[in-house]
C-alpha cells in the first residue's frame, strides 16, 4: 500500500493491536471473521465501491458496515471494519487488503502470546519455497479461473499436522483469496509482514551499565507510549557506548550515546 | 495506401473468443468488464497461445508480444512475469511495466512506449501483438497531469483531449500492406468498467475507436461460467474475415443457438412445463455453455476447437451429462490427437471437409460410447466378466526333484 493508504493503515493497525493485546482470548475467530469480512465485500462490486469511494461520507460507509455485519461479527471484528471504513484510501482494493492484514496481525498476535511467532515465520517461509520448487503445486494453486477455496483445502490437506495450525490458517489464506498475485508470492507477503511485526516487538537496548528495575520499567513504559504496545527488551551491557542508551526497535534507532555525539562531533569538526 | 484489409486470425487459444468474436492481426479489440472478471487472464492467455507460431520458426506465423501494464502493483506485474517465464513466454514477450508506484507521467506515457516497440517491429514486417492493461489507468493518470496543468476540466473531469489521448495509441495499430512489408500490430487494449456500465465516459470513447469489443460479466463469472465472455453484446467487426474456413464453416450456427437459448433460458423461469423442442433448445444450450468453460493457462490450438465446436453444435453432447462435457471432450481430443488424421486435416488445409466430417462422425462415436459405458450410462459394457471353473485353469506344477 502506498500513500494515503499506508498512513490510514498505520493508524488502524495501531488501534486494532491496541484493541487486541487488551483482549486475547477470541483473536483466532476474530481473524477469521475478518477474513470473512473482506470476502464477503470482495464478492460484490458494489460493495467494494461504496465502501471504498472516498466521496461518500464516511457516517453512510459506516451505517452499510454495521446493516451488513453488526449482528454476524465479534465487536473486535466490527471495530477494526469500522475503523477501515472512517479513512481515506488511495486504491479501492486496499480495504480489503486492510482487512485481510488485519486478520493476519490477529493470528500473528494469537502466535506472539503462544511464543511461536518465529516458528510460524519460517514455516510460512519454507511453505513459499515448497510452492515454488513444486511445480505442480504452482499450477494447482494457480489461474484466477479455478475455485479459490479448492487451494485452500489443498493446502490444508497438504500441510495439517505438518506445521503449527497457525502457519495452516495463514498460508490457506493467502492461497484461498482470489488476486492476481501468485500463491507463493502472497505466503511470502505474509511471512514478511511477520517478521516485521517481529522485529518491531523486540527493542535491544545497549548501554555501559547494566539498567536497574526501575530504569527498565521506565524505559518499557516510554517504548510502550511511543508503539501502543507491550515491547521487549532485549538488554547488551557494551561498554563501547561511554554512556547513555543505543534503541533499536525494527527500522527505529534512538542514538542517545556518548559514542554517538562523540562521532557526530568528529565529522562536524572534519567538516 | 499503407494499410490492407484484416485477413489473418490470431488465434487466442480461447473457444468463446476464436469462436464467435474472432480477432484478426492488425485489429484492435477491446477487453472490457468489471475488476475481478479476468480481463488480465485473457491477455495472458493470448501472449501464451503465440509459442506454437514462435516454436514453428516460421516469421509470416511468429507473433512478438508486448504486455503493457500501466498502474498496477508491482506485485502483479511480477506474477504475470512469472506465468510468462513458466510457460515459456518471455522469449518473444516485452513487458513495459509502469507500476502503481510510478509517477502519473510515466503511467500516461508507457503505452506509447509500448506501441512504439511494437510499430518498430511492424515496419520490419513482423507480427505483434500489444496489450494495454489498463487504459482506464492511463487515463487516470493523465486526468491527474491536465488537472495540475490546469487544464479545463471536462465530463467526469477528463480533459477535452482524452478522446485523442486513445484514439492516437490505438491507430497505431494496422495491418500494413505488401509495398511496407506486411507487418502487422494487434491491440488488445483492456477498460475497467465501474458496476458493468459501458456507457461510462472512457468506456464508450474506446468502444467507438476499437474495432470490435469482448465483455466480461461480473454476473457470469460468479455463476462459474469462465472465461465470463457475454457473447450477447460482444462484437469483432473486422475478425469474421479473418477466421479460418474450417473455424467458419463449424461456428456460423453457435452464435444464433446461443441467443436462443439465452432467449428461452429466461423465458423458462417462468413456465413450468415445455414442449420438447424447447427442452431440446435447453439442454443444448446448456451444453454449449459448458463447451465454452475453459481453464487458464490452457489455450487450445485451431484444429481443437473445431472438432469441440462441431461436436457442440451438431448435439453431439445432447446425451452427455452436463457436467460431463469437459471430461468428453478432452477424452476426445486426446483420443483424436493419437487416432486418425482429423486433427492433420484441419490444421494443414485450414478446412473443415466433409470427408474428414465422417471419419470424426465415426471415431466420435466409439469414444462416446466407451465414455457413456465408463460412466455407466447408455449401452452397457460388451465385454464379459465371469468366475473361471477349478478345471479351466491350468497350473505348471514345480516338484523338487
Amino acid at each position: 500500500m502506498r500513500g494515503t493508504s499506508s498512513t490510514s493503515f498505520a493508524e488502524v493497525l495501531r488501534l486494532t493491536e491496541a484493541a487486541f493485546a487488551g483482549d486475547r482470548t477470541a483473536l483466532e475467530p476474530a481473524a477469521q471473521e475478518l477474513f470473512s469480512v473482506a470476502d464477503a465485500i470482495d464478492s460484490s462490486n458494489q460493495l467494494v465501491r461504496t465502501l471504498s469511494d472516498p466521496g461518500r461520507p464516511a457516517e453512510v460507509k459506516e451505517a452499510t458496515v454495521r446493516s451488513l455485519f453488526a449482528d454476524r461479527v465479534g465487536s473486535q471484528t466490527l471495530e477494526a471494519s469500522l475503523e477501515i471504513m472512517r479513512r481515506r484510501w488511495s486504491e479501492q482494493e486496499d480495504i480489503l487488503d486492510a482487512l485481510e492484514l488485519l486478520g493476519v496481525t490477529a493470528l500473528l498476535e494469537q502466535a506472539q502470546s503462544e511464543g511461536v511467532l518465529e516458528q510460524v515465520e519460517a514455516e510460512l517461509f519454507d511453505v513459499s519455497h515448497l510452492i515454488d520448487d513444486s511445480g505442480e503445486l504452482t499450477v494447482a494453486l494457480d489461474g484466477s479461473r479455478e475455485d479459490p477455496s479448492q487451494r485452500a483445502i489443498i493446502l490444508r490437506t497438504l500441510l495439517d499436522g505438518r506445521v503449527h495450525r497457525l502457519s495452516v490458517a495463514l498460508a490457506a489464506r493467502a492461497v484461498g483469496r482470489r488476486i492476481d498475485t501468485k500463491p507463493a508470492r502472497r505466503v511470502e507477503e505474509f511471512a514478511r509482514f511477520a517478521s516485521d511485526r517481529r522485529r518491531r516487538a523486540f527493542a535491544s537496548v545497549s548501554s555501559a551499565v547494566p539498567l536497574n528495575e526501575a530504569q527498565q520499567a521506565r524505559l518499557g513504559a516510554v517504548l510502550a507510549g511511543i508503539y501502543g504496545r507491550e515491547v521487549q527488551m532485549n538488554l547488551q551491557v557494551d561498554p563501547d557506548v561511554v554512556g547513555g542508551l543505543r534503541i533499536q526497535v525494527g527500522d527505529d534507532l534512538y542514538d542517545a550515546t556518548v559514542l554517538a555525539r562523540l562521532s557526530r562531533a568528529r565529522s562536524q569538526l572534519v567538516a | 495506401m499503407q494499410r490492407k484489409a484484416v485477413k489473418e486470425p490470431l488465434q487466442t487459444g480461447l473457444k468463446a473468443i476464436d469462436a464467435m468474436t474472432p480477432i484478426g492481426r492488425g485489429q484492435r479489440q477491446l477487453i472490457i468488464g468489471d475488476r475481478q472478471t479476468g480481463k488480465t487472464a485473457i491477455g495472458i492467455d493470448t501472449i501464451l497461445n503465440q509459442k506454437a507460431n514462435w516454436e514453428s520458426g516460421d516469421p509470416d506465423k511468429q507473433v512478438r508480444c508486448i504486455y503493457v501494464a500501466v498502474g498496477q502493483k508491482g506485485s502483479t506485474i511480477a506474477s504475470v512475469r512469472a506465468t510468462l517465464e513458466e510457460n515459456g513466454a518471455m522469449e518473444y514477450t516485452t513487458i513495459v511495466a509502469a507500476p502503481a508506484s510510478d509517477p502519473a507521467g510515466f503511467k500516461y506515457i508507457a503505452p506509447y512506449t509500448g506501441s512504439a516497440i511494437g510499430q518498430h517491429w511492424m515496419y520490419e514486417g513482423k507480427h505483434v501483438l500489444i496489450i494495454f492493461d489498463d487504459l482506464s489507468k492511463q487515463a487516470e493518470a493523465y486526468r491527474a497531469v491536465s488537472l495540475l496543468l490546469r487544464r479545463p476540466p471536462g465530463r467526469e473531469a477528463y480533459p477535452g483531449d482524452v478522446f485523442y489521448l486513445h484514439s492516437r495509441l490505438l491507430e497505431r495499430c494496422a495491418k500494413l500492406s505488401d509495398e511496407l512489408g506486411g507487418g502487422s500490430m494487434t491491440g488488445l487494449p483492456i477498460i475497467e468498467t465501474k458496476a458493468n456500465d459501458v456507457s461510462a465516459y472512457i468506456p464508450t470513447n474506446v468502444i467507438s475507436i476499437t474495432d470490435g469489443q469482448c465483455f466480461l460479466q461480473s454476473d457470469l463469472f460468479n455463476s462459474n461460467q469462465r472465461p465470463a465472455v457475454d457473447v450477447g453484446i460482444s462484437v469483432s467487426r473486422v475478425g469474421g474475415s479473418a477466421q479460418t474456413k474450417a473455424m467458419k464453416s463449424v461456428s456460423g450456427t453457435l452464435k444464433i443457438d446461443l441467443a436462443q437459448f439465452r432467449d428461452l433460458e429466461s423465458f423458462a423461469m417462468f413456465a413450468s412445463d415445455l414442449d420438447a423442442a424447447s427442452k431440446q433448445q435447453l439442454s443444448r444450450g446448456a451444453r454449449l455453455m459448458e463447451l465454452l468453460k475453459q481453464s487458464q493457462y490452457s489455450p487450445f490450438p485451431m484444429e481443437e476447437q473445431v472438432v469441440s465446436i462441431w461436436a457442440g453444435t451438431k448435439g453431439k453432447f445432447d446425451d452427455v451429462e452436463v457436467e460431463d462435457v469437459r471430461d468428453f471432450e478432452a477424452q476426445l481430443l486426446e483420443h483424436l490427437r493419437h487416432n486418425g488424421g482429423v486433427l492433420e486435416a484441419i490444421r494443414t488445409t485450414g478446412k473443415f471437409e466433409s470427408s474428414t466430417e465422417e471419419e470424426l462422425s465415426s471415431i466420435l462415436d466409439q469414444v462416446k460410447q466407451d465414455f457413456l459405458a465408463g460412466k455407466g450410462q447408455g449401452a452397457a459394457r460388451s465385454d464379459e466378466s465371469g468366475r473361471m471353473d477349478a478345471g479351466q485353469i491350468e497350473q505348471e506344477q514345480i516338484v523338487r526333484g
